[in-house]
This record gives C-alpha cells, structure tokens and sequence, in this order.
C-alpha cells in the first residue's frame, strides 16, 4: 500500500477531505449533510492516509488522541445544550445571533451542536480504527 | 415497489435471524448487521416512502409543501446507523477478544462460564 | 434550618480530603463540625423557645408540589441538639477507636452522611421529605454495620438492619401517601391546620397502622426489633452513635411528630401501648438472659425504646413529657455505656460479662464514667435517671386505663434495669483481675472524653435539671402535644409512694443482681435466648427469596444465546399476530393499487441486493460474505436516496466503506466458519422464515391503515420558521430533537471507549 504515488496523492488528498468534510458540516442545516455525514467523511479521510502512511504518523501529523477529541466533542454539543439556561431560557433551546458568516451562514447553538457531533464521531471512529489497525 | 421492498426486508430479517442461530460467533456478527439492514428498512417503510422528494424546504419557500419524504424516520435511521457501527465495532473487536482468551468461537461452547455463587 | 444541613452535607463533602491531609487526627478535626452544628442549634434555642418554630420552604419539584420545608421547632431543636452533641463526642470516640484501622476514611463519610440524614429527618417540615431522609439513615446505617465488610457476620447483619428499616420505611411511605391524598398537601403545617380533613377521613385507622409499621421497624418495636440485637456487627461509636442515641429514636420522633394527628384515633395508641409494653417486657427480659455486653445494652436499648412508645401512645400530658425526659437520659447513660463497652472490647478484648473482673484499677477514667452512667440508669438520686424514673412511674401509674398493669410492668423493666446496671457499674470494674485476651489498659484521651462527659452530665443534669434540661424538654413535650404544658423538674417531691417505689427498684434490682448467676444457669438449661420466632422467619424469607432468585435464573438466563432469540422472536411473533388477528383486517390487494409502481433502476439494485443476501448467507468464505454483505448495505442506501433520504444514503454509505474496512482489518484475528451439520439446516429455517414473512405482512398491512401524522405535518411547518433550518431531518438531530442525539453520541463515546479498553488492557490470562 505504501506507494510512492498513494503517497503523495493522499497527501494531496487529505486537505480535500478536511474541506470537504467541514462543508458538508455547515450546509447541513439547510442542505443533506450535517455533523454525523461530515464526520464519517472526515474520518474515512484520516483513516485512508492512516493505512497508506502509517497510524502513528497521522497521529504526529495531526496530533490526535481519539479520547480526548471524544471529550472535546461531547464538551462542546454539552455546552450548546447548557448555554441558553443561562440566558433563563430552557434546555436546548436554540438560540440564533444575528449576523451571518460567509461560507457557513448562520451562527447558532445547533450548529454548535453539530460541530460537537462532527467532532465526535472523528474520534470515535478513529479511535475505532487506530486501534484495530494498531494490533 | 413497497410490496417488493417490503419482501426483500422480510427476507433480510430471515436471513438475518437465521445467520444468528449459527454457532460461528462471525456468522452472528454478519446476522446482526443485517438484521440492522433490515430495521433501519422497515422503519423506512412504515412512514410510506415517497420517491425522490427529500425533506429539504426549497429556497423560495417557508414551509415544507407535500408531497415530501417523512424525515421523522429518517432522523431515527441516521443515528441508528451511527450507533450501530459503534456497536458492530465493539462487538467485533469483543468476539476477537473472546477468540483470543478462549480459544474457541462456538457459542455452544462459551455459555459454561456462567454460574451462580 | 438550610444552613444546619449545609454544614454536615458539607462535612460529608471534606470527610476524605480532610482524612487525607490529617490522617491520624481526622476524626478531631471532623467533630468541630457538629460542634458547631450544636452551638448553631444552640443560638437558634432562645428564638424558638420565645418567638415559636423556625420554618424555611424551598420550592423542590413546583409541579408535584413539592418543597423542601425544613423546621426547627421545640422537638426537632432538641433532636438537632441531641444528634449534633452525641455526635461531637463519637467522632472524637471514633478517631481512637479506629486509630489502627485502614479504612477509617470511609467510616468518617458513612459517619457523616447519616449525621446529614437523621438531621435532616429531624428537621424536615413535609413528610416526603422526612421519608426520604429516612430511608437515607437506613442507608447509611447499613454501610456503618456492615463496615467490617470482610466479616460475613456483620454484612448479613447489614442486610438485615437495612431490609427490615427499608420495608418498614415503605409502609410508612404509604402511609404518608394517603395522607397527601387525603389532606391534598404533604406540608406538616398543612395537615396539622387541616387536622378535620384527616378526622373525618375513613382510612385514618389504616393510615395510622401503616406509619405505625414504618416507627416500629425503626424503633426495634417487636416483632422487629431483631436487626438491632444483629447491628451490634458494627463498630462500638457507630453502635453508640445510631443504634442508642439517635437512628432508633427516629421511630419515636416520628411517633410524637405525628401525635397531634392520630391522638384521638383509638387504634394509634392502643398498639402503641401493646407494642411498646410487650417490647419493653420482652428486651429487658433479653438483656437479662445475655452475657455480650453489647447484647445486652442493645436488648436494654429496645426495652428503652419500648417504654418511650409506650408513653406516647398513653397519650397524657405527663406521658408525653416523661417520654422526653427518659428519652434525654437514656440517651446520656446509654450512649456512655456503648463507649465503655467499646473501652473495654478495645483494651481488654472481651466484652463478656461472666468473663470480666476488676478492670476498675487498670481504666479508672473508663470505670468512673461506668459507675455514672450505671447509677443514672439505675435511677439513683441526684442524677437524671432518677428524675426520668419519678415522672416515668408516675405517667405510668396515672395512665387512663390499666394503669396497675402498665406501671407494674414498668416498675419490673426498673427493677431488671437496675441489676443490669450493677454489673456494668460494679462487678467488672471491682473484686480480682479475672483473665482476658488483652492486657487491660486505660483507653487513649478521645474515647474517654466522650463517656466521661456524658456520664458527668447525667450527673450535673440532675441536680441542676431545673435550670439545664426543663426548658428544652418543656417545649419539646409542648410541641409534641400541640400545646402549652408546664414541666417542672426536680429532685426532691417529697416522700411519695412514687418515691418508695424508686427505692424498692433499687432493693430488687440489687436482689436480682445477686441471683443473676443462678438464673443464668437455669435459663440456659432451656436455650431461652434461641427460642423466639420473629428473626427465624427473616432468615426463612430471606433464604427462601435467594432460592427462587436463583431458579428464575437460571430458567431465563440459560446463558445459550439461541435460546434468548428464539424467546425473542417468540414473543414478537406473538404480540403481532394476536393483534393482527384481533383487529382482523388483513389487506386486500385492492388496497395496493395506489402504491408506487417500479421503475426499471430500482429493479437493478434491489437485485443486487438480493444476490448479496443469497451470498452472504450461501458464502463458505468470510471474506466473500463480507463483500456481500456490502452489496445489501450499499442497495440499501440506494434505497434511501431514491425515497427522499440524502442524508440517511450518505451515511449508510460512509458507514458501509467503514465496516466493511473494519471487518478486513481484523479479519485474520476472527474465528474460521463453523460448518452446520446438514440435518439441523431446515429446523434452523423455520423460525427465520415465520419470522421474515411476519414482519413483511406486517409491513404491508401497516401500508393500508391510513394514520396520520401531526408530527410530521408539525416538523414540515416549523422547520424553518422555529427552528431556522431548511434541512428537516437535520433539524429534527440538532435542534427538536437534540436531546435524543445528545444520548446518542453519549452512547456512542461509551462504546469507543469499551473498544478502547478492550484492546489496550489485554488481561493476564491470555
């Protein structure tokens, strides 16, 4: 698998899946996609270049620990779940600001949500994964 | 096309159960993902399937107008999907783990260790 | 009372850290906590006594109705004084008792949750509240007896306590129950304004049988004073602690909560009076017939507990107030008396009575507090037992009905008494050494602080009862009765037939004293102790439970996976079928014509699915029926495109890359296929395929039933209006839903982790 052109390529490749991942990440709420789709995409990306160029190289590369992103992906949908009680509003309520992002849109607390979805499933499956493919 | 559907999901559960009933503990892993096939289609189909209108509101409108696909199950299917691949993924990696300390992949043989004190 | 409750949930909270920073002296440190509990409760007093009870609300669950009260009246000042003073010393009791012992830690945390708990209990102004602190000492009780947990003994004594309290605790939830349904409020101030609405309430009886079950079972009321006898596992200040001073009296506290509301109900304080007498005979008889020193103070303790149900139940303004005062000095002589014994058990290493002699020259501090706390529960004059007698006998000769009886029974329980005190203050302490497992040794500063205190106190409390406990007793007995009554102590009320009696104890009880050895070895000629039945029937329930728990088991955990689908399928077969032939309208094929027609693309990839699944299910490879199994997931994906599921098609799609990965990268750690015998092919089928075609007809018929959907239309209109998004099935995951997927993706980091620890901690067998 190691060679020189799948090498090269998914190197190549790998920004793409990013890209592309986080697009179909922020069209979500108003096109198909969302943070389970973007997530998977991402972390098929992360697993492709994991078998070509080795797991402990894409972990050094990107610097990932699955466990923690699995933390910091619950983290983040918790806090958006939290944060309108402290504006005296319910649990979960969605809670939109006014001025849009080019590109993303929107900004609000269930698009925080899915970044914390997206986030994730990334370490989810990758920890699935690096694990497996480690032993 | 929903009697046909609904036959291949009935043959999906069969097969499914069936592969289940086999004492080779990776013909139950195979078994249990086609029973998930075969779940996530049938709660597809009782919703009543509508063919190629997502439930996406178009730009130029407020509300979404029928004829559209019911996204209540499709919200239901998406994560089931989700949650079933960790689940498969755990399964997995615990029957190579069984595999390893037994020895041996027949469930007939692995139900011994239970007892009661 | 918030802040009282702050300070011991908080000291719940510090007990490790604090153990962890002091580990020798935890136990010191800890104790400031009820004394300042104590000194709080103690500035509070002066309000209380003049200005009336001290109530807070808090509003708990607004839609139940439901508060957190919490009061601080007459009775519940003195329980909060009681508790939080007792308690100062049995934590300090506790630091030397324990010196050696490796999980002092935990006792300190199970210590102080339930000084949390029954200060709650006290304090709590509605009876859900009160129950569950309840239920929250018998908790904490059982992780304190069955704080040897290496001893068999003492965690089966555990259950016990906690089974008995529990259940009893449960009646008594019932109770409370008919009575918020009855009043319409939980509030003790409620029920008590609305005393008429529960008067003329037709299940009042039941309601006062079901409480009365709830105190009794606390309180070792026989039939269910076994568990405290069996409590005596627990360490001596935990035994000191709840099993004398505090956790038991929560029956009686709740007995004279409730007074006002079931005074004039003639089932209420006539199984008082049964129950405490018949309870009070019995355990005073018990303690005589034992020789373990903390058997004995335990069957006392149900005989003490027995006469103060029995006071309350006679219901008189002097019953009532004798209740209190014999309440506040057994607690100071008992509680004295399980430290001593603890003292003893420490550094002598018996605590058998026939066993222990002339201990008096080796722990001086130990034997004076002994003597103290002996002649207060003799009731010699001036200490406060004394006065606690007097007005005893005199409630119980005065009582409205039986009288004679009553008091003559009362009188022998003070004769019993007195020569049980005689050996405890007396005949282990005095006369030659007699030899023990230990070298006898006076016990360390903090376990005599505690017993010397005390035993002094019942000694200053009685001659200065006028000015120390009068005002407090008077209006907790006050508070109990619901209205002003005068108490007045004293020593000295001249030459009364009360006092002759008094005196005539102390004669008897020093007769009986000498001629225990001689009962002693006749009664245990006929096993008397063994003969009683209540704890039999325990043991007898409790193994028979086990018993069927074991058998429903082992008959519906076969552990054989088949058996558990096939129980499965079974079932769901079933269901479905008696509801489909119950409603009985199976689909005509009239009723399709409106469906879908095919087209020709969809032909192609339900066939590939259909090849798949003959291949999965035909392949001998596993890698070939992997590949296969693909097939089916990629058609269904297809499927989901083609009806209106972009999002469910791209993820069964990204998920099906992934498995399919998954299973080639571990296929060479899983098993080889086990090949089916041919003759058990077709028997497998059968089930498989009743199944398969239950769930299609069941597809199809749910096809012709024409439900609508106000989700779906609600979802479709305020999509984008509510919620701002376009993409209906993403809202529903982020936003109407979210809370579900927020499960979900909890669900979902577990199983990564179990994955995660599966591999990385390969265990030592492999």
């Amino acid at each position: 698998m190691r060679t020189v052109i799948l090498q090269t390529s998914i190197r190549l490749l790998m920004p793409l899946f990013i890209i592309f991942s986080l697009f179909l990440l922020f069209r979500g709420h108003n096109a198909a996609g969302g943070g389970f789709i973007g997530g998977l995409l991402a972390s098929i990306g992360l697993f492709t270049r994991s078998m070509i160029l080795g797991v402990n190289n894409t972990i050094a590369k990107y610097k990932i620990q699955p466990i923690g992103i699995i933390a910091s992906g619950l983290l983040v949908s918790a806090i958006s779940v939290i944060s309108p009680i402290f504006l005296g509003k319910p649990l979960m309520t969605g809670i939109w600001f006014d001025f849009t992002i080019p590109l993303i849109g929107k900004i609000g607390t269930p698009l925080f949500f899915d970044i914390g979805v997206y986030i994730l499933v990334i370490g989810v499956v990758s920890n699935i994964t690096f694990t497996l493919s480690k032993n | 096309m929903e009697i046909v559907l609904a036959i291949l999901t009935g043959l999906l559960f069969a097969a499914g159960l069936y592969l289940m009933l086999h004492r080779g503990i990776v013909k139950l892993i195979i078994g249990i993902m086609m029973l998930s096939y075969a779940t996530n289609l049938f709660i597809f189909l009782i919703a009543r399937i509508t063919r190629g209108v997502p439930a996406i509101i178009n730009q130029a409108k407020e509300v979404l107008t029928p004829p559209f696909a019911d996204p209540i199950p499709q919200a239901l299917i998406l994560t089931a999907i989700v949650i079933g691949f960790g689940i498969q993924a755990f399964v997995i990696v615990l029957i190579r783990k069984v595999y390893k300390v037994t020895g041996t992949s027949d469930m007939e043989k692995l139900n011994s260790t239970e007892t009661i004190d | 009372m918030v802040i009282i409750l702050t300070i011991s949930l908080l000291l719940t909270f510090i007990s490790i850290p604090v153990h962890r920073l002091s580990p020798n002296r935890t136990g010191n440190w800890l104790s400031l906590f009820p004394l300042g509990i104590f000194a709080l409760a103690l500035s509070k007093l002066d309000h209380v006594i003049r200005q009336g009870s001290i109530i807070e609300k808090y509003s708990w669950i607004s839609s139940l109705n439901l508060n957190l009260t919490f009061r601080l009246d007459g009775l519940s000042v003195f329980f909060v004084l009681l508790i939080s003073g007792v308690g100062f010393f049995i934590f300090n009791y506790a630091n030397g008792y324990l010196w050696e012992d490796k999980n002092k830690r935990l006792f300190y945390l199970y210590l102080s949750l339930f000084m949390t708990a029954m200060l709650g209990l006290v304090m709590s102004g509605n009876l859900i509240v009160l129950f569950i602190f309840w239920e929250l000492t018998s908790l904490s009780s059982y992780l304190l007896i069955g704080y040897y947990h290496n001893n068999e003994e003492s965690r089966k004594s555990a259950l016990m306590a906690m089974l008995v309290t529990v259940s009893g605790g449960l009646f008594m939830l019932a109770g409370f129950i008919l009575i918020g349904i009855e009043v319409g409020s939980y509030e003790l101030n409620d029920i008590i304004t609305n005393i008429n609405v529960l008067s003329e309430s037709k299940v009042k009886p039941l309601i006062a049988i079901l409480i009365l079950v709830g105190a009794s079972t606390k309180s070792a009321q026989f039939p269910f004073h076994f568990w405290l006898p069996n409590a005596m596992a627990a360490p001596a200040p935990v035994s000191a602690f709840l099993h004398s001073t505090t956790m038991v009296k929560a029956g009686v506290f709740l007995i004279a909560r409730l007074i006002p509301l079931f005074a004039d109900t003639g089932v209420w304080s006539l199984t008082l009076i049964h129950i405490g007498t018949i309870t009070m005979v019995y355990g005073a008889l018990s303690a005589f017939l034992h020789n373990d020193m903390k058997k004995v103070l335990a069957y006392t303790t149900i005989s003490a507990l027995g006469i103060m149900t029995m006071l309350l139940g006679i219901g008189t303004t002097t019953s009532v107030q004798a209740a209190m005062v014999f309440l506040l000095a057994h607690a100071l002589y008992k509680s004295t008396l399980f430290m001593v014994t603890g003292n003893i058990d420490h550094e002598a290493g018996t605590r058998d009575l026939s066993a222990l002699s002339g201990l008096g020259k080796f722990m001086p501090f130990t034997f004076y507090s002994s003597v103290l706390a002996s002649l207060s529960m003799a009731g010699v004059i001036p200490f406060f037992g004394f006065i606690a007698k007097e007005i005893l006998y005199g409630a119980t000769f005065s009582a409205p009905f039986a009288s004679g009886l009553i008091g003559f029974l009362t009188f022998s329980t003070g004769v019993i008494f007195t020569s049980i005190a005689f050996e405890f203050g007396y005949k282990i302490f005095t006369g030659e050494k007699s030899t023990m497992p230990k070298k006898p040794h006076e016990a360390p500063a903090s376990m005599l602080i505690g017993p010397i205190f005390l035993a002094t106190l019942g000694l200053v409390g009685g001659i200065f009862s006028e000015q120390l406990a009068q005002p407090i007793l008077h209006h907790s007995s006050s508070q109990i009765l619901n209205i002003e009554k005068v108490l007045k102590l004293g020593i000295w009320h001249g030459f009364t037939l009360i006092f002759a009696l008094s005196l005539l104890t102390l004669l008897l009880g020093y007769i009986l004293y000498k001629s225990r050895k001689n009962i002693l070895t006749i009664s245990s000629k006929f096993k008397l102790t063994e003969l009683f039945g209540p704890e039999k029937i325990y043991t007898k329930s409790i193994t028979a439970l086990l018993e069927i728990a074991k058998k429903q088991t082992l008959f519906f955990q076969s552990g054989n996976l088949k058996n558990y689908f096939l129980v499965i399928v079974a079932t769901l077969l079933v269901l479905v079928w008696t509801q489909m032939l119950y409603l009985g309208e199976f689909p005509s094929l009239q009723s399709f014509e409106e469906l879908t027609r095919l087209k020709w693309y969809e032909i192609i990839f339900i066939l590939i699915m259909a090849i798949g699944l003959v291949n999965t299910i035909a392949a001998q490879s596993r890698i070939t029926s992997i590949v296969s199994l693909g097939l089916i997931g990629y058609g269904t994906a297809a499927t989901f495109l083609y009806f209106g599921g972009p999002d469910v098609a791209m993820t069964q799609f990204l998920v099906e890359t992934l498995t399919i990965v998954l299973f080639v990268l571990t296929l060479n750690h899983l098993p080889k296929f086990i090949p089916l015998s041919r003759t058990s092919k077709p028997k497998l089928l059968l089930l498989p395929l009743l199944f398969g075609a239950t769930l299609t007809i069941l597809l199809l018929w749910i096809h012709t039933l024409q439900t609508p959907s106000p989700v779906k239309d609600f979802y479709a209109q305020s999509s984008y209006l509510l919620a701002k998004g376009r993409n209906v099935v993403n809202v529903i995951l982020v936003d109407f839903r979210g809370l579900d997927t927020m499960g979900e993706i909890v669900v979902l980091a577990i199983a990564s982790l179990g994955i995660f620890s599966l591999l990385k901690y390969t265990s030592k067998n492999t």
